[in-house]
């Protein structure tokens, strides 16, 4: 691997932890929200599909083997996966990649385009998770329109930070280029 | 890191090597998720038991009896009220049966959560990176990969406290200037204008770690993690009462 992409990776990866802990440190004024999902997609944007994802997978793996970085508690181990939103974790590994495949370095509406496909893969992999959880952890039939309406408020949160991230990303990316 | 999770003490859980308590944490919470009442019956008993010898105080557990609580009122709802296949669930009831699968499925979050909790308060984060990034260490030998991933998860760690400080930097440096934004869209304008330096910063940061990397050397693949504390005989005790008390979880899964 390319060293110093590899330290841009582990760069993302510090930011994701420091993120999942931000609401507890930085007022509310001037982080009103979990800026989790918005580095999701920077991630993408500046490091490419490959890296990108692999920081979030580094994130992911430091949380679950009990690194007290997740965004609630108890920050970290392996019950997370117990957790209904657990899948939304899984998504932004998949989300960072697709961000990164779809975005071209300088294009504006590529970074839109590769946002909004990252939001909707991040959605289907979260709500899947929900559903799955509903279903056969909890024995609990539910149907899949029940699942959306869940999603649907997070959902436009999202798109808010989707597009803070393509400006500040294409931003960044034409700065370091 | 500057962290407010870790409690500073001498209790034997806080000297034991990380690399256990990693390893311990991961193999007791894998079982947890399969094992039966009897067994969460145990775990619960033994949680409380170590918590006791740690000698941290019991509010550090304040947070996670709060997510406990959201997560019992959304399980609880989900699992516990059940109503025809129609949108109509005023015309539901409450279910026994659902209501013991969630009081089940929340026993068994609340002592895993609980562990997690006691090993974050027990170990100072850095050491908790390092005893991860050491597990990783045996897969060098199957691919060149591994050895570039530990790296990644060592730098990671270092990463963390620097940039920290930049952060630190930047909000003190936006408090300073007063007149905090007020309306939404201000403060989403704002938070734009701190990501943009914080990013350009974090990104030439990796940029110098990974040119220092390249001048002393560094070849993709090479790279083996360390250890902070030397193994000791009470560390091989302790394992063998970890791996026992997985090995009951195991006899009682009902």
């Amino acid at each position: 691997m390319n060293t110093r992409n590899l330290a841009m990776t582990a760069v993302f990866a510090a930011l994701m932890c420091l993120a999942g802990m931000a609401l507890r440190w930085i007022s509310p004024a001037l982080v009103p929200f979990s800026i989790l999902p918005l580095l999701v997609y920077l991630s993408g944007i500046i490091l490419g599909a490959r890296y990108g994802a692999l920081a979030m997978f580094v994130y992911l793996i430091l949380g679950l083997l009990g690194l007290p970085v997740l965004a609630s508690a108890p920050f970290g181990g392996l019950g997370y996966v117990l957790k209904p939103t657990f899948g939304f974790l899984i998504g932004y590994i998949a989300a960072a990649y697709v961000t990164g495949l779809i975005y071209k370095p300088g294009s504006l509406w590529r970074a839109g385009l590769g946002v909004l496909a990252g939001i909707i893969v991040m959605y289907l992999i979260g709500l899947a998770y929900l559903y799955g959880i509903l279903n056969w952890g909890l024995h609990k039939p539910s149907g899949i329109a029940a699942v959306l309406t869940i999603g649907f408020f997070p959902f436009i949160f999202d798109i808010i930070k989707g597009a803070i991230a393509v400006i500040v990303g294409n931003e960044v990316v034409k700065r370091v280029k | 890191m500057k962290s407010t999770l870790y409690w500073p003490g001498t209790s034997i859980l806080h000297v034991l090597d990380p690399r256990l308590k990693v390893g311990g944490m991961v193999w007791l919470s894998f079982l947890l998720t399969i094992t039966g009442w009897e067994g969460l019956l145990t775990a619960t008993l033994g949680l409380a038991a170590i918590t006791l010898l740690s000698r941290i105080p019991l509010r550090l557990f304040r947070s996670v009896l709060i997510i406990l609580l959201w997560l019992a009122l959304f399980y609880t709802l989900v699992g516990g009220w059940e109503w025809p296949g129609t949108w109509r669930f005023w015309e539901g009831h409450w279910s026994l049966a659902g209501l013991a699968e969630v009081g089940l499925l929340l026993w068994r979050i609340a002592v895993l959560f609980g562990l997690t909790r006691l090993f974050a308060a027990v170990t100072p984060p850095l050491e908790q990176g390092l005893g991860i990034a050491y597990f990783v260490n045996p897969f060098t030998r199957i691919t060149p990969l591994a050895a570039d991933f530990a790296l990644l998860l060592t730098l990671t760690l270092r990463f963390i406290p620097l940039l920290l400080e930049e952060i630190n930097m930047i909000s003190k440096a936006r408090a300073a200037k007063g007149a905090l934004p007020a309306s939404w869209m201000e403060k989403i304008r704002e938070l734009a204008n701190l990501l943009t330096p914080l990013l350009l910063l974090s990104l030439r940061r990796a940029e110098e770690v990974g040119d220092n990397l390249l001048a002393r050397g560094y070849v993709s693949g090479r790279y083996r993690t360390l250890g902070t504390r030397e193994w000791g005989s009470r560390d091989n005790w302790v394992a063998l009462i970890m791996f026992l008390a997985g090995v009951g979880l195991i006899l009682l899964r009902g």
